[in-house]
């Protein structure tokens, strides 16, 4: 008798609509945070460990310290290929310039709009070993690249080794990064740009606005948050560079980036430990990166809604020059 | 030339700039793909001669690698 009302006091307290909703909320939460924890943060603080040990993958570990983060910074290779990525980030601005201009182009009344759109976005969608070994065959002396700049007039022997000459070869690399992520900027932007309240742009051209004070005014202040996101994901990406000079070169006429030696370092070489402080250092150099873009956006443009620091500092000072 | 007519050259020359670099920036995006493509149906007579034209003479060793000789 007393345990079938314990049983009917437990169904009315977990069929009451507070624990339901308390369970529903634990229940939705459990699996993604269980996957969360155990496939990123676990792996995360497992390597912060190993970058403190000399260690492979198989046998024993000894505890170093943090020699091989003191290793890290006295390699010459590391951060000769730390400088590499300047390309990558020269690129990334590139990129973003390019595609700030169609998607502002291709955000109005443009005849065969979705074609070029299409067209443009086309390339993000092939994944990234397999725009390697398109850009691999591409660049190939005498191949596509060499082919059509001799349609323009070039000559073959005039032109340098795309892949194979050093002054040259990191450049066509970021060129292959470009070619990949434009679309997906573009986009991104378009997305951005779409959502301006048309009105805004009628307003403009009654006041006589011109297209150019239509983006200085009303496009670039309203997309500045997705300017900003596309940096962030552009800059952190062109620190990260892996499978462009994984594929197309192995790394080979000093090609090598960071990602490309440390992936040499773990799984060719075994030194785990040293790989994994790479991995760190990588880490707080983009973190420090993302910080430093983020203050000098809200310095230079303003944060969303919120003014820019220099403007309203010119204000006060020309208030306080009036004063 | 009157505000109407050198408002209308300043469009025409827009019109042709934007068209000019939405074709250039497709061609660019497509011109990868398709050339891979073609030469995926091209069969291995019509493509080694021009490989072995090529070869030890412009090819970097490392390049050999996806277009090995006989």
């Amino acid at each position: 008798m007393g345990e079938t009302r314990k049983k009917n006091g437990f169904v009315k307290w977990i069929s009451s609509g507070k624990v339901n909703k308390r369970l529903c909320i634990v229940t939705f939460m459990f699996f993604p945070l269980l996957l969360l924890l155990v496939f990123t943060y676990v792996p995360f603080f497992k390597m912060f460990q190993f970058s403190f040990y000399d260690m492979k993958y198989i046998g024993s570990r000894e505890f170093v310290g943090l020699e091989n983060y003191i290793n890290v910074f006295k390699r010459d290779d590391c951060f000769r290929a730390l400088a590499l990525c300047g390309y990558y980030i020269i690129a990334s601005f590139i990129q973003l310039g390019l595609a700030l201009y169609f998607a502002s182009v291709l955000s109005f009344k443009v005849k065969g709009g979705g074609v070029f759109k299409g067209l443009m976005f086309f390339p993000f969608l092939v994944c990234g070993i397999a725009v390697g070994f398109v850009f691999k065959f591409f660049y190939t002396r005498g191949f596509v690249l060499d082919t059509v700049l001799q349609w323009i007039g070039f000559e073959l022997d005039n032109l340098p080794y795309w892949l194979r000459d050093s002054s040259i070869n990191n450049a066509s690399l970021a060129a292959s990064s470009i070619w990949r992520y434009m679309g997906q900027n573009m986009v991104l932007f378009i997305g951005a740009i779409m959502s301006v309240d048309s009105s805004l742009y009628e307003a403009a051209a009654i006041d006589g606005a011109t297209g150019w004070h239509k983006f200085r005014y009303i496009i670039f202040p309203s997309i500045k948050t997705i300017i900003v996101l596309n940096m962030i994901l552009s800059i952190t990406g062109s620190l990260s560079v892996f499978e462009p000079p994984y594929v197309i070169t192995g790394g080979s006429f000093g090609t090598s980036t960071y990602f490309v030696i440390m992936n040499k370092l773990a799984h060719e070489n075994q030194k785990v430990g040293l790989a994994s402080a790479m991995a760190i250092v990588l880490l707080l150099i983009i973190l420090v990166a993302t910080a430093a873009q983020k203050i000098s956006f809200k310095y230079f443009f303003g944060d969303g809604e919120e003014e820019a620091i220099r403007t309203r500092r010119k204000r006060e000072k020309a208030r306080r020059g009036q004063a | 030339m009157n505000i109407n007519t050198t408002a209308k050259v300043k469009k025409g020359i827009w019109a042709v700039f934007k068209y000019f670099t939405l074709i250039l920036g497709s061609f660019i995006s497509v011109l990868p793909l398709v050339s891979c493509v073609i030469t995926a149906f091209k069969t291995e007579e019509e493509y080694i001669p021009d490989y072995k034209d090529h070869n030890g003479k412009y090819l970097s060793p490392c390049l050999c690698e996806p277009f090995p000789p006989e």
